[in-house]
């Protein structure tokens, strides 16, 4: 079966600007029903970790300098055209990336996606949407949801599928990451409400509570979040996925350099497979983290020299060789 | 006052009024023709709300589907439903036998002519057709000089507009030898009106276009330049954003081959590749639907961003074909169209079956005079275009828009022709709740790889707006399902 570089581009990126969305509107929602319990000054410690999770790039002092209130904050990280990871952004980005590859995918991904991107294009103009948020950012998720239900549902397991699932888990690792450094850089990280609210950034308090117990301690939290291989909002469940989707394309679509792409994987899988919390812990977690971030941007990049935007020189080797026809 | 009327003067028929046009459906008033009598009965069987109702469950299919197009010069993004009427436009098998031979006998002549003005040029040193006219078209391409295409087949998809003169006679309005369109609205508009009238349309014995997907395919395999192998083909679309990619996706499904953009494909050594995630791969036949202007920055326009740097370079060299062939726009320009009775007679030795609509050339200073006194009763087109654009319809024009078209032609004479404003046959058409004619036209669509292939239907477009003589879908016409019978 034979797929254009550029339509696995552009699955990816569908995939991935979906699963950041989705990403996103939880986070807004948790951090903003728990600033609705505090005191200006700890509100003020929340949104910052807010904004570096989502890598915004400014502190909460900042912007409030140039005017900005917590209103306008959510209204820029969900509604702003011009920032390219609000919520809005990103839907708009992964419809864009799905009608290029509209005859590919299913007909029910396509009309789910775009009837996402219509509700929040619609909430975008609605002024009293900031009345009641909770709403809005439970409809992106679920919107987000049902997507990735109808693609598991109605896909066929392709090459397409694996770059789908590729986009998505490498977003998933990726903003896990991040949330986690944000998280545990913080001092006061540890009182309960904000335990549980990094819990529930990644859905897992429920399935936290079932694992161990409502008892919320920081080593059981990061040894879930990281290491756990059942929990589909881990690091290491989402890393499995990627050595996964990886391993079946490489064998769909043998490239001579793939070698590569499944050691730098394979690596990283090693890592938090066989790596201990102890060790982690010891070591230095931020450290940690940060090296899955800059091992996650190397398989990125792999990819694309793999896969998609592969030198020519490399690609016409095997062509002189008389291997293709 | 006490009135007799027929029977169509009431019901659904009952603003269906007859005018000098031909009329597809009727004789006279309440005298169907024989092919459509099931029709007419069904019609008059069927509420209003029940027509209005499967009228209905088609509009949304089509938007189900997806089936839209793109209106330019509008806002960013103004896709539209292609307007669909219940009611097919029906042809008799005598009639089609009659337009397909008309139609082979066509394309065959003009890819000779093709092939002729590309090579020795025979036909202009006998003087049948003005140089002049020729080397002036805008396409003519002087780089397809000497170049040798597999079979010399130069036009492997085309898309005749015909039209019906008031005595009946089906004629040739335009040659679309380029880049036609609109062959996916002729499968849908089918598929629908399945769904719409399952059992008018089993009693009727229509002939199927289903396999249109197919013979496109295996005309496309026949023109592969290596047939030592199985050739890759694939349907190169201008992206997301053309007017007609809808149909781009639907063909490329339709023949399991791959839709790709300019950006997907390289030349190396003279051969087209495509890039895959396995690697390279060669491409040996390119359904290309972007225009010869944009087909390669290299040897054409150096901006276009849609095209692949060498593909000229590995055409020529015979490393991959090209579906149509480059420069294929000379023989549909409107001017040498008013020479093509005179191309079939030189190169076949017949009488051209299907006639032309009279044309004015205007180069030529009396008929330009002829044609510049009487601009209120002629259509005037310029030479390059279609699609409806650049055109005076004088009956239905101003003092000013016929002021303008006075002074573009006097500054360019050879870019413009006219022609008498025909009088469009009128087919019925379902429009608010009644039956009422409308003009129309018919697009067959014409395939050539081994012979000449005709899938037997076409697109039948509509003027919807009420005495409207337009038909392009980029200026408020729409389309029907056209049956040919088998008998």
């Amino acid at each position: 079966m034979t797929m254009l570089s550029r339509v696995a581009d552009h699955l990816y990126w569908m995939s991935r600007y979906l699963e950041r969305s989705e990403h996103t509107a939880r986070m807004i929602d948790v951090f903003y029903n728990l600033v609705l319990e505090q005191a200006p000054e700890s509100a003020a410690r929340h949104w910052d970790k807010l904004l570096t999770s989502l890598e915004f790039g400014s502190t909460f002092a900042e912007l409030e300098k140039s005017g900005l209130d917590s209103h306008q904050l959510t209204q820029t990280l969900t509604f702003d055209a011009d920032n390219p990871s609000s919520i809005y952004s990103c839907i708009r980005a992964a419809r864009d990336n799905a009608r290029n590859v509209r005859e590919l995918i299913s007909s029910e991904m396509w009309s789910e996606l775009n009837r996402l991107y219509l509700g929040v294009t619609e909430a975008r103009r609605d002024e009293e949407i900031g009345a009641h948020p909770h709403d809005f950012y439970q409809t992106v998720k679920e919107g987000a949801q049902l997507f990735q239900g109808i693609t598991d549902s109605t896909t066929y397991r392709g090459p397409g599928w694996s770059f789908i699932q590729l986009g998505r888990f490498v977003e998933r690792a990726r903003s896990l990451a991040v949330l986690l450094e944000a998280h545990f850089k913080q001092a006061r990280s540890e009182e309960y409400l904000d335990l549980v609210a990094l819990l529930k950034c990644c859905t897992a308090f429920e399935a936290f509570c079932k694992v161990y117990s409502p008892e919320l301690q920081r080593a059981r939290i990061v040894q879930f979040l990281l290491l756990n291989s059942e929990f589909p909002h881990s690091v290491r469940f989402a890393v499995d996925r990627i050595d996964r989707s990886l391993q079946r394309i490489s064998e769909n679509a043998p490239q001579a350099n793939s070698t590569r792409l499944l050691r730098l994987t394979g690596r990283l899988v090693a890592s938090l497979r066989y790596g201990t919390l102890e060790e982690i812990l010891a070591a230095g977690l931020p450290g940690f983290l940060e090296e899955i971030r800059r091992q996650l941007a190397d398989i990125h990049d792999a990819v694309y020299a793999t896969y998609i935007a592969y030198p020519i020189e490399q690609a016409l080797e095997p062509l002189h060789a008389g291997e293709f026809w | 006052m006490a009135r007799t009327t027929p029977a169509p003067a009431s019901g659904p028929f009952q603003s269906y009024h007859l005018s000098g046009a031909f009329d597809e459906m009727f004789t006279a008033p309440g005298k169907p023709r024989s092919q459509y009598r099931p029709l007419y009965k069904r019609i008059l069987e069927l509420s209003p709300d029940e027509m209005r109702r499967r009228q209905q469950a088609a509009d949304l299919s089509f938007l189900h589907q997806g089936i839209t197009f793109t209106v330019y010069g509008r806002e960013e993004g103004t896709e539209k439903i292609f307007p669909y009427d219940l009611l097919p436009r029906i042809i008799t098998a005598a009639e089609w036998e009659h337009l397909e031979r008309g139609l082979t006998q066509r394309l065959v002549a003009l890819n000779l002519f093709l092939d002729d003005i590309y090579h020795k040029g025979v036909i202009l040193k006998d003087k049948v057709i003005p140089r002049d006219l020729v080397y002036s078209c805008k396409h003519y391409r002087k780089e397809m000089r000497g170049v040798d295409v597999p079979r010399q087949v130069y036009v492997s998809v085309a898309g005749t507009d015909l039209v019906r003169l008031a005595d009946g006679t089906f004629a040739v309005l335009e040659d679309n030898l380029r880049v036609p369109s609109g062959v996916s609205y002729m499968l849908a508009n089918r598929q629908v009106m399945k769904w719409a009238f399952p059992v008018l349309f089993r009693n009727f014995g229509v002939r199927p276009i289903d396999h249109y997907g197919q013979v496109l395919l295996s005309t496309l395999r026949a023109l592969a330049p290596q047939r030592d192998r199985e050739p890759t083909i694939v349907l190169l679309t201008p992206g997301v954003y053309n007017s007609a990619y809808f149909e781009h996706t639907f063909l490329a499904r339709q023949m399991g081959i791959q839709l790709v953009e300019g950006r997907d494909l390289l030349v190396h050594d003279g051969v087209v590749s495509m890039r895959t995630v396995g690697g390279l791969r060669r491409v040996d036949v390119i359904y290309r639907r972007v225009d010869d202007d944009f087909l390669d920055p290299l040897a054409f326009r150096p901006d276009s961003a849609l095209g692949v740097p060498g593909l000229f370079n590995a055409y020529r060299a015979g490393n991959v074909n090209l579906s149509n062939a480059i420069g294929t726009g000379v023989a549909d320009d409107k001017a040498v169209y008013a020479y093509v009775p005179a191309i079939i007679g030189y190169y076949l030795k017949e009488e051209p079956i299907l006639p032309n609509v009279e044309t004015y050339l205007l180069t030529d200073d009396s008929q330009r005079q002829h044609v510049l006194d009487r601009l209120d009763q002629l259509v005037v087109k310029a030479v390059g275009e279609s699609g409806g654009y650049d055109m005076l319809i004088g009956p239905h024009s101003c003092e000013r828009e016929r002021e303008e078209f006075r002074r573009r032609i006097e500054a360019r004479p050879r870019n413009y022709i006219a022609q008498p404003t025909l009088d469009l046959s009128r087919a019925p058409c379902f429009i608010d709740g009644v039956v009422e004619p409308r003009h129309v036209d018919l697009r067959p669509y014409i395939l050539y790889g081994e012979q000449v292939n005709i899938v037997p239907g076409g697109l039948t477009r509509v003027a919807l707006r009420r005495g409207s003589l337009v038909v392009n879908s980029s200026q408020g016409g729409g389309s029907k399902d056209t049956w040919v019978l088998c008998e």
